[in-house]
């Protein structure tokens, strides 16, 4: 069992990694998610390339 | 992640579009028919401001309302020209094209205003005409038959006065109306040119304007007087003496209110946040928990909100100047001397501001409507010498420069460094906004054109909205960046955490302690060693941090506040020679040590390359700076 120190270092490491997700992967991967999927387009992956584009627009990115 | 607003309610709400002249009234009369429901953004890709509002017909139709970037003619010649002239055309994406348009026109300056009606009328959307500011246009003795002039227009036109509301009722029946009309009863006829060559165009100019002296000669009755009021007080402000005299007192004043009387409010704020996060602390047992609330969250909190007030008055200032239509007649005053540099003559405010805090003069910079104006403007901002940098300045010239009297007893050595320092910072600004305008923004080099307006009384309510709008934009966007940089900042300050019986001070095991001695061989030419490049690290959250990362690096005991300086001040000069003394300084007039002003370009700008822009120029500025401060000092003997 976890002592309350360690629980309480758990909650703090996963406020900062929500934040980190939110701001730094997140926006990336939105980002990278257009790209990706014309490049999986063109590799005749249709299917994983219209997965990746609905993550794409899911964050805005047209 | 793209994050401007969609007018997604479009798919749900019509569209109808506020379409006139710059000036004449119509984010008045925006703000009239909408109220506070508005929301702010940018267009996509660009930095030219959305703005969109909701408003209820009184049939019930509820729609919402674009106001569009003012311009004087669909032939763009500007962004915010050409946005206007896409919106119009439903060219831009994402956006629908407005089921009908609301012509602004300035009933105090009919000649140039219906120009563009006419411009409108063509594009094939249904127009209502509102003749704004008709209060201003009747006191001045104009005489107008409306119907002649809606008649001869071929559109309907409704008096209104934005700023008491008179006409808006009768507006908004208007809009209803036109909303029940069969659309398209009119065909585009090539509204903007896109084919027409240079001489076609300027036969259609000169068509207008011969088209709108044939409608204002049968629809006026009395002509309107000319502003004599204005004309007197122009006389006095833009006069060369008098007029730069007054506007060095105006700017006296906000520098003296954004610099000192802001102060006060944000002291205050300052104080009860971190009154409150010290009783949290308190009441918490000590632990990563405790350190994450009130070293990170309160703390990022802090650092967002501290700004409010800086931003809140530097606003009131620019929208009373904007309003009060002196802002033209200051741009056209300070453009002699900003144009010498490329910069426009608007310029000046921000950078005024920028002395107070770069964020509010980043923000500032939307009163500049050229882009590239704009950029180079957003670009040297940071350079200017802002009150964070003072702790700094403060420590370093305690510890290194004697407190003795130069120039027979006239001025102290201190204050005449505090002064190069300051001095250095607007020196800097100018010679890059200089190599900017010459290199990487070399090419149109339009001259500043400006209309000057009549002078008016500035409307609280619209004071109001504008000053809620810019701490929205601040709160709600730039504060979640910063609050969250703060976040991972007090991450990487406080993990690892330090051994049981550690030797060091805790930040030294930490990330920051190890990224600071992974960079020591590169600060090693600076003069500069492990523990200044440990302190730089939390440092970049906000310049004033340097102060007590230094303390906490050297293990300078706390206790006051002063005191705690004055016994770093002699670690200090202990530990350092003037040479690396005289280097950090010029590091902290040069480098972008302040993740806030990133926060802030990102936002403003739309982009991450602008704030990346922004963070190497500054960093290769601050690096070759401090260098050559550095050999230099240590080749006259003070290494």
């Amino acid at each position: 069992m976890p002592n309350s120190s360690q629980l309480e270092e758990w909650l703090a490491l996963a406020v900062v990694g929500i934040v980190a997700w939110r701001v730094l992967v997140r926006p990336v991967a939105f980002r990278a998610a257009h790209p990706l999927s014309r490049w999986l387009l063109k590799q005749g992956r249709v299917k994983w390339a219209m997965r990746v584009r609905r993550y794409a627009l899911q964050g805005g990115v047209r | 992640m793209n994050t401007e607003m969609r007018p997604g309610s479009a798919d749900i709400k019509k569209v109808i579009a506020l379409a006139g002249n710059p000036n004449c009234g119509k984010t008045a009369l925006f703000n009239a028919l909408t109220g506070g429901r508005q929301k702010v953004g940018n267009y996509a890709g660009v930095t030219v401001e959305r703005k969109e509002g909701g408003l209820v017909t009184p049939s019930g139709l509820k729609l919402s309302l674009l106001d569009l970037p003012g311009t004087y003619s669909l032939d763009a010649r500007t962004p915010d020209e050409a946005i206007t002239r896409d919106v119009l055309l439903g060219r831009v994406h994402g956006e629908s094209r407005p089921g009908a348009l609301v012509a602004v026109a300035d009933a105090t300056n009919l000649e140039r205003s219906l120009g563009l009606v006419l411009e409108l009328k063509r594009l094939g959307t249904p127009v209502v005409l509102a003749l704004n500011m008709m209060d201003l246009a009747r006191g001045r003795g104009l005489e107008l038959d409306i119907e002649v002039l809606s008649r001869e227009l071929g559109v309907r036109v409704v008096p209104t006065v934005a700023v008491s509301g008179e006409g808006l009722d009768a507006l908004l029946d208007e809009v209803d109306r036109l909303l029940g009309m069969e659309p398209g009863s009119a065909q585009p006829a090539d509204p903007v040119g896109t084919g027409a060559a240079g001489c076609a165009e300027g036969l259609a100019v000169r068509g207008r304007f011969k088209e709108v002296d044939r409608i204002l000669n049968f629809s006026v009755r009395k002509a309107i007087a000319p502003t004599l009021w204005t004309d007197r007080i122009d006389a006095l402000v833009l006069h060369p003496f008098w007029g730069a005299l007054t506007l060095a007192v105006l700017l006296g004043v906000m520098f003296q209110a954004i610099f000192s009387w802001a102060s006060v409010p944000a002291d205050w704020i300052e104080a009860s946040l971190s009154s409150s996060g010290a009783w949290l602390g308190s009441q918490l047992p000590e632990g990563p928990l405790q350190s994450l609330l009130v070293d990170g969250i309160f703390a990022g909190v802090g650092s967002v909100l501290v700004f409010l007030p800086q931003i809140l008055l530097l606003f009131f200032f620019i929208l009373l100047l904007e309003d009060s239509g002196y802002m033209a007649r200051a741009a056209f005053l300070m453009d002699r001397i900003m144009g010498r540099v490329g910069l426009h003559g608007r310029a000046f405010i921000p950078l005024l501001s920028g002395y107070a805090c770069a964020i509010p003069a980043v923000m500032a910079t939307r009163t500049i409507d050229r882009p590239r104006d704009r950029l180079v403007t957003i670009l040297i901002a940071p350079l200017m010498t802002c009150s964070a940098r003072l702790p700094v300045y403060t420590l370093l010239i305690s510890a290194f420069i004697p407190r003795k009297a130069v120039l027979g007893g006239l001025l102290n050595l201190q204050g005449l460094v505090m002064f190069a320092l300051y001095a250095s910072g607007i020196g800097i600004a100018l010679v890059v906004a200089w190599i900017l305008n010459r290199t990487a923004f070399k090419g149109d080099k339009s001259p500043l054109l400006l209309e000057l307006p009549t002078y008016k009384w500035p409307n609280l309510k619209n004071l109001a909205i504008g000053l809620l709008d810019r701490s929205k934009i601040f709160v709600r966007r730039a504060g979640t960046v910063i609050l969250s940089l703060s976040v991972l900042l007090w991450f990487v300050s406080s993990y690892p955490k330090a051994p049981e019986g550690a030797a060091e001070p805790a930040i030294h095991y930490s990330y920051a302690g190890k990224l600071g001695r992974a960079i020591e061989p590169v600060l090693e030419p600076l003069g500069f060693d492990w523990r200044v490049g440990v302190a730089l690290v939390p440092s970049f959250a906000a310049r004033e941090v340097m102060v007590s990362a230094l303390a906490t690096v050297y293990a300078v005991e706390g206790g006051e506040e002063e005191a705690q300086t004055q016994a770093l001040a002699g670690v200090l000069a202990a530990n350092w020679s003037l040479a690396t003394a005289l280097a950090l300084l010029v590091w902290y007039v040069l480098a972008p040590q302040c993740i806030s002003t990133l926060a802030v370009v990102r936002r403003e700008t739309n982009s991450w390359k602008w704030p990346l822009v922004v963070l190497f120029y500054l960093t290769a500025l601050a690096y070759l700076g401090a260098w050559a401060t550095y050999r230099a000092a240590v080749a006259l003997g003070l290494g």
